[in-house]
């Protein structure tokens, strides 16, 4: 590409001076511009442009080699614009329905249990963890079998010719029939929309792209991409045994799980919550214990407070 | 890099999130003359402006997906040139130790006519008093002549004021006079 050379003086460079000067700021300006910048010799930019579209390919390489995702773009999905539009309409009145709809049913599972256990009209079960919500619209299962959910769930899905959807604040997770953990927590230090699957196949998508999700894979939502996550979906799904299960996670999250597992508070300050730790126990009775083997894990100190913890540095 | 619309960068952000290879290499062919440009205000290292737009060009590919095509690839790329350049001079400097490079290849005169020479010698000085610029007025003055950047684009850059911005563009330029003059006298007091 050719460069150019030919920029006109900024006017604010002119501001405040006499005539004099301003000509020779003008003059001195168009002067330089015999100096042309350097220009890359074209082999060794040939060579940068061989070795980084190289590199890319490699990496392209291993990414298919894992049972990675396959993405695909929404729009692609979709055959025509007005397909497309029509879907989003819907989704909006799904939405809307749900929040407006009086007959629509909410489901919370209290804080201080493990979790709740709900059927559905259509035969689907659900795990749903402690401090979540889910709300049904008076819909399901009618026209479509679409779902809302803050917080974590575990879903049972009973096969059916109506796709099962959650809607979560960044996310869209569509099955027909399977098992599959769905995870968002807006808000929270680790808000993205993270969803494991236990059985069958799941599509997950935000706004631009979507991604088919095997059983064993997991992948977190960001609004501009779909992550696959590497976890041990059998340790990540320990919540619903009454477990704690974590991979390099931050103490934060941690936290906000065992605020609303237990119904207590927990205060830390931020050099304690931004510290990642990995940490797996199966069957978590006891607030204090667990907080203690944490606290153990990075070297801090931790007490009891009226109303339940507090993880503290020397 | 300044004549290419905003269009098109947003273009090739949509093109880098989805992970397309095309767009990648066409960003590649229109941004590297310019960003190695840059890269050699600050390194004045020929090599080490391709090592480190081969940096650049590959943590682009990494960070693709959290492109936001909403805001400028173009002021990215030009923020990533200089946080690897900025980088790349402090390990420099604490490897004083190494020999100086021949920035300044000398300009031959064997087959030139006295004009040409005339000529050849002032764009010579012109280059000389840029460089001997302190970094930052160099920097800021470069971006403006060459690339074509606005006061706001630069500021937001180097992180300074615009209004700081456009006092290091005049005093360049008034640099430059003062010593044009110099310059012009000693000529005519040879003649």
């Amino acid at each position: 590409m050719k460069r150019e050379h030919t920029y006109h003086l900024p006017t604010e460079a002119l501001e405040g001076l006499n005539e004099a000067q301003q000509r020779d700021i003008q003059d001195m300006w168009d002067l330089c511009g015999a100096v042309a910048p350097i220009t890359p010799a074209a082999q060794r930019k040939a060579d940068v442009k061989a070795h980084v579209m190289a590199a890319i390919r490699d990496e392209r390489e291993r990414e298919n080699a894992r049972p990675a995702l396959r993405l695909v773009r929404s729009s692609d999905l979709f055959a025509s614009v007005s397909y497309r539009i029509a879907a989003v309409a819907a989704a909006m009145v799904v939405g809307l329905a749900v929040v407006l709809s009086p007959d629509a049913d909410h489901y919370r599972a209290l804080p201080g249990a493990v979790a709740e256990q709900i059927s559905l009209s259509d035969g689907t079960d659900v795990l749903l963890a402690a401090g979540s919500r889910l709300s049904v619209p008076g819909s399901f299962g009618s026209e479509d079998r679409t779902v809302v959910l803050h917080g974590e769930a575990f879903f049972e899905v009973e096969p059916s010719a109506l796709p099962f959807v959650v809607k979560t604040a960044d996310a869209r997770t569509t099955v027909l029939g399977t098992s599959f953990n769905v995870r968002s927590w807006p808000g929270s230090m680790s808000e993205a929309t993270e969803v494991i699957v236990e059985s069958g196949r799941v599509a997950v998508a935000n706004k631009e792209l979507e991604a088919i999700v095997e059983p064993g894979e997991a992948v977190t939502v960001s609004p501009f991409a779909l992550t696959p996550v590497e976890t041990t979906p059998s340790y990540r799904l320990a919540w619903r045994d009454g477990g704690f299960s974590y991979d390099n996670v931050l103490i934060g999250t941690i936290i906000d799980d065992v605020e609303r597992r237990f119904d207590v508070q927990v205060k830390a300050p931020a050099s304690i919550r931004l510290r990642p730790v990995t940490i797996h126990r199966n069957e978590v009775t006891d607030a204090a214990e667990f907080l203690g083997d944490i606290a153990a894990t990075i070297s801090v100190r931790y007490r009891a407070t009226a109303n339940g913890f507090e993880m503290y540095l020397d | 890099m300044r004549s290419i619309p905003d269009e098109q960068f947003r273009s090739w952000s949509h093109g880098l999130l989805r992970s397309d290879e095309k767009s990648y290499a066409e960003l590649f062919e229109a941004s590297y003359d310019a960003l190695f440009g840059y890269a050699l205000y600050i390194t004045h290292d020929q090599a080490a402006a391709s090592d480190i737009l081969q940096d650049v060009y590959l943590k682009l590919w990494q960070v693709r997906e959290t492109i936001d095509p909403e805001r400028s690839l173009r002021a990215l790329m030009y923020q990533m040139v200089r946080n690897f350049a900025l980088n790349h001079e402090r390990q420099r400097k604490r490897h004083a130790a190494e020999a100086i490079e021949d920035d300044h290849p000398s300009v031959r005169f064997d087959t030139v006519n006295d004009d040409e020479l005339d000529a050849a010698k002032l764009k010579e000085n012109l280059q000389l008093w840029i460089d001997e610029m302190p970094q930052r007025r160099r920097e800021a003055f470069m971006l403006s002549r060459f690339e074509g950047l606005s006061h706001e684009e630069i500021a937001s850059l180097m992180d300074l004021a615009p209004k700081t911005v456009n006092n290091h563009i005049v005093l360049a330029l008034q640099h430059i006079r003062k010593k044009l003059d110099a310059f012009r006298e000693m000529e005519s007091s040879f003649d």
